[in-house]
């Protein structure tokens, strides 16, 4: 792949690199088995140039981590970035490649942004510019303005990236899995004799599990019985962008796979689990009857949707919204369902060259048939987000707030930054994460597997500060 | 009317004419802008108080269009965390002109309303205002000097512009302006803008160095033409590279 670039940049126009390490360091330490350091180390590289009746680009990725907790953890990961080529083919234009196609004009708080998958597995330590996934792709568009049309069509469904187990991020937290298969060998039923051990040598082995085993079973779980990898199984959307008079409008529809797992637990399990006590023995035949214990699928879905952005006066105005008929939504004790779901904002912004901007949004979600207990979610919200970035010192200096609240959990993110350009090459950064809301975060397993507040509570003991270092070429 | 983008970089030669009016000679210097199509790689090195530098690189597409439409694309080339983003500006003659900023870490596009093209263009000297060098409709002009072989013309801008005057000095072989003053809302000196540097490409006197000083925060932007060329074949210009999905499509 490296060579691939290098030979590519032999004759690109454009050519970059950057590398940045940053650290998080949590301040308190609220829960044993925490993180109290982690550190990102991203190199990014770029090139670009012309090719026929286009150009092409190309771009790696490579991400080093270190966490620091009971134990010392690293890990090193590289994959392809946005690569293709984009030109025109006659009355038609084609880009085509491992491509990132952003749909909508909310940035905070986005609801037509459906193509790509997220990368969840950092939280906010993800830079905006690497949030989206890349994924093989083709966008096939017809005329430029005032109306355009365009085909988009991913022929291999992507997912969200997230950690299922044991990190800051993850949901199932560090070791709650472990005590609670330690607390389940202490149950009581009929089968304790065959369970007991078998529980406690499996509390034992996770604990003991190297972190990298961890991470594969992450990066597994992520695919887990993702559906088999054909045009048939892809995605295809369309969008019909119209500029007229200054107003930017676009009406986009189509049907693709929902980018999160619906898994379902089996449901005697789960009655065990919540009824914390261990099967009789006809109850564990009945487990053995062939039906999986843990079943996944990844559900299509219609989405619709329409967006616009505008200036009145000195304002810019921005919206959008979309319509989904079966959103994934997760349900208490690691079950999960659809529904359908509508969800619409706007933003207002104000900006001074490229000195300052203000912005704000607004969005409001509803899930139109929720199950009475949702996971993480609220079957209902209304989020406010609110931005700003100063920049002085001839682009040196740049202090940016940005936050979000959610009016029914009553939880906020707020992510304060500043940096500093030494040089052309250098760039220093510092900044906090700070989140919070009225839910303490989850201790163990179960009080994860029903929690009933948003994100920003779950992950509330995730305060920290930050500071980064960017080598740009 | 509005000009390209950096537009005083690119100017044809003229006739001097002793008994113009300012009216005359300016709208001879815009006139000598209307090249039709060009492509130049210009670097921007921005220059602190303390002398510190810093370098950007940009690629600028500038193409008239049907209906004298000018429209004018540049593209950053470098440093990397900048690079990829984009300014679209349209010049329509009858119409109110179009700015919109493509960036890549987004992938928005955003149009720019007039009151934010005061504010500094990607932390240069230059505003966005200053990059068009537009004549307002009510601009007024005055020769206040013609010595030698130059003229030096006062300018009202009026409307919403962020200054309340210019001050131009005008070559009279060629109407190159040699330097312009830029004097803030309270009357006072705020930029120079000179040109250190040109030469001829056939018909064409084209800028190859300025240099753009903020008088009142010490520091100052050099522009050099790296690479350019001028009169280039309309089928390498197409009007479809001129619109904000190309922008958004470009990788």
């Amino acid at each position: 792949m490296l060579l691939a670039l290098l030979a590519a940049m032999s004759h690109a126009q454009e050519v970059g690199a950057i590398i940045r390490p940053e650290v998080a360091i949590d301040l308190a330490s609220d829960r044993e088995g925490e993180d109290t350091v982690e550190a990102w180390t991203r190199v990014r590289a770029f090139a670009r140039g012309d090719a026929g009746e286009g150009r092409w680009f190309l771009e790696v990725r490579a991400a080093h981590l270190v966490l620091v907790g009971d134990n010392v953890e690293g890990a090193w990961e590289a994959s392809v970035g946005e690569s293709g080529w984009s030109g025109d083919l006659g009355k038609v234009d084609l880009k085509i490649g491992n491509l990132v196609e952003r749909w909508g004009k909310l940035d905070l708080l986005s609801q037509v942004d459906v193509i790509n998958g997220r990368d969840l597995r950092a939280g906010p330590l993800t830079p905006q510019e690497l949030q989206r996934l890349p994924a093989p792709m083709l966008v096939l568009g017809m005329g430029a303005s005032p109306v355009r049309a365009e085909l988009v069509v991913v022929p291999f469904s992507s997912a969200d990236r997230f950690e299922i187990l044991g990190t800051d991020w993850s949901v199932v937290r560090q070791n709650m899995l472990e005590d609670y298969l330690a607390e389940a060998s202490g149950w009581e039923g009929q089968s304790s004799f065959l369970l007991a051990n078998t529980f406690s040598n499996l509390s034992d082995a996770m604990a003991d599990l190297d972190p990298s085993f961890r991470r594969g079973l992450n990066a597994a779980s992520n695919q887990s019985q993702m559906p088999q990898s054909l045009v048939y199984n892809g995605d295809v959307l369309g969008r019909l962008a119209f500029d007229i008079d200054g107003l930017d409008a676009a009406v986009m529809g189509g049907n693709m796979r929902n980018r999160v797992r619906m898994s379902n637990l089996n449901p005697t399990l789960a009655q065990f689990l919540k009824d914390g006590r261990l099967p009789d023995l006809d109850e564990v035949e009945a487990l053995q009857d062939g039906s999986a214990l843990i079943t996944a699928e990844w559900p299509r879905t219609w989405v619709a949707g329409g967006e616009f952005s505008t200036l009145v006066g000195p304002i810019g105005v921005r919206g959008e919204g979309v319509y989904k008929s079966h959103q994934v939504v997760n349900k208490r004790w690691f079950t999960a369902t659809t529904t359908p779901f509508v969800g619409t904002g706007i933003g207002l912004d104000y900006v001074h060259g490229s000195t300052f901007v203000l912005m704000t949004e607004v969005a409001y979600e509803r899930m139109l048939d929720a199950p009475n207990r949702t996971l993480i979610e609220a079957r209902e919200s209304l989020q406010i987000a609110a931005g700003a970035r100063l920049i002085s010192l001839q682009d040196r200096l740049e202090v940016q707030l940005g936050g979000v609240y959610h009016v029914q959990f009553q939880e906020y993110f707020f992510r304060p930054t500043a940096s500093y350009r030494a040089s052309d090459a250098w760039k220093l950064e510092m900044g906090a994460i700070l989140l919070g809301g009225n839910t303490p975060a989850a201790w163990t397993l179960p009080t994860a597997l029903t929690y009933g507040g948003g994100t920003g509570a779950y992950f509330s003991e995730n305060d920290a500060i930050t500071f980064a270092v960017s080598w740009i070429q | 009317m509005r000009a390209a983008l950096f537009s005083f970089l690119l100017l044809l030669p003229g006739l001097a004419n002793a008994a113009e009016t300012a009216e005359e000679i300016m709208a001879h210097a815009r006139a000598a802008r209307q090249v039709e199509n060009a492509v130049q790689t210009i670097e921007m090195v921005i220059i602190s108080k303390s002398g510190g530098e810093r370098v950007r690189e940009l690629e600028i597409k500038v193409k008239v269009g049907e209906g004298d439409v000018r429209y004018s694309l540049a593209r950053f080339l470098a440093p990397s965390d900048v690079a990829g983003t984009q300014l679209l500006l349209i010049d329509h003659p009858e119409t109110v002109d179009e700015q919109l900023l493509y960036l890549p870490a987004v992938k928005r596009t955003n149009r720019i309303s007039g009151k934010s093209r005061k504010g500094s263009f990607m932390g240069s000297d230059f505003s966005y205002e200053d990059m068009e060098l537009s004549d307002p409709p009510d601009a007024s002009h005055d020769v206040t000097s013609d010595s030698g072989d130059v003229w030096t013309i006062e300018t009202r801008p009026g409307g919403d512009s962020s200054y309340t005057k210019l001050i131009t000095t005008v070559r009279k072989a060629d109407y190159v302006p040699q330097k312009i003053e830029f004097f803030d809302g309270d009357g006072e000196l705020l930029k120079i803008l000179e040109v250190t540097k040109s030469e001829k490409d056939g018909e064409i006197t084209l800028v190859t160095e300025s240099l753009m000083k903020n008088v009142q925060k010490g520091t100052s932007t050099r522009l050099n033409v790296k690479e350019h060329r001028l009169n280039v074949p309309a089928e390498e210009l197409p009007d479809e590279l001129f619109t904000k999905a190309h922008m958004e499509q470009g990788g």
